[in-house]
């Protein structure tokens, strides 16, 4: 019932994502929201506090990243909730070419509804690859504002 | 309560491979067990069935890769759970330099308490590391 409800929340604000709007992702941020993305790309690092986060998404959302969660799956009281999402993410070119796509976790920690830790896990050469793209057909989004 | 429990036989099976006892790990496994490791490194793969996947645990326990669990969630009907494991893992040389480090989730399906299922998610640029380090220094381990 838990992974249902979370799920069905998930899946209407990476809809949202998916078409551009990254607000209301941010809106499910605590104030002190930490995100850690690995590897050595221009996504990765660790992003402390709503504000940096916000950037981090909507750098996520301009560069037209579709994601997509496979299965959730939720446990913890609600001041204390794990959110587990393993799912597919990948971009296309305007020719409508994949030119990125992964499979990913996020494991993520919420507090009375509002998320506080957020931890991707995913094949990082695929994001290493993916910014020699951008860097050669996007070079306004190549790095993080 | 399923997850505390599941915390508590994660960390014994992955204790016991630390100190080299693969047959706690193997028991959880079902015979037509499917592993998938990322990335493009001597690790990464499909391996089919308990034998492929005793191999490829064998490798890592002679590696050295000690592997240790921070939380586990297990949800879903014993026929047909889900188990997610987020943990780290290291790599020490005989010198006790660190060669190896990473963070990861393991993903699996369980059914009656046996693993159907289960892929590892992580930083792929660390096991490649891993392998350069191992043609130099282990060639034998180096895959």
């Amino acid at each position: 019932m838990q992974s249902w409800l979370v799920g069905t929340v998930l899946g209407y604000v990476m809809r949202r994502l998916r078409a551009g709007d990254h607000r209301l992702v941010a809106a499910l941020d605590a104030d002190d929201v930490t995100l850690r993305f690995p590897g050595t790309s221009s996504f990765s690092g660790e992003f402390h506090g709503k504000a940096a986060h916000e950037r981090w998404l909507a750098r996520f959302a301009a560069l037209g990243l579709q994601i997509y969660a496979d299965q959730i799956v939720a446990s913890g009281p609600p001041w204390r909730g794990t959110t587990c999402v393993r799912g597919t993410v990948y971009c296309r070119d305007e020719a409508g070419e994949v030119v990125y796509d992964n499979r990913y976790v996020i494991w993520s920690r919420a507090r009375w509804g509002r998320i506080t830790e957020l931890e991707v896990y995913e094949d990082t050469r695929q994001s290493t690859a993916f910014d020699g793209w951008l860097r050669e057909h996007r070079p306004e989004l190549a790095s993080p504002a | 309560m399923q997850s505390w429990l599941g915390h508590r036989l994660i960390s014994y099976v992955m204790r016991r491979s630390r100190d080299g006892d693969l047959r706690p790990t193997l028991l959880l496994d079902h015979p037509d067990v499917q592993f998938t490791f990322p990335g493009d490194n001597s690790w990464s793969g499909i391996y089919r069935g308990r034998d492929e996947v005793a191999a490829w645990l064998r490798r890592m326990v002679d590696v050295g890769v000690k592997t240790y669990p921070d939380e586990v969630v297990v949800t879903g009907p014993p026929w047909r759970s889900t188990v997610c494991v987020r943990g780290h893992d290291h790599v020490d040389a005989p010198d006790g330099r660190r060669v190896y480090e990473n963070r990861f989730v393991i993903w699996g399906r369980m059914s009656w308490g046996r693993l159907r299922e289960y892929e590892v998610y992580e930083d792929t640029d660390k096991p490649e590391a891993l392998d350069a380090w191992l043609r130099a220094e282990r060639p034998a381990l180096a895959g």
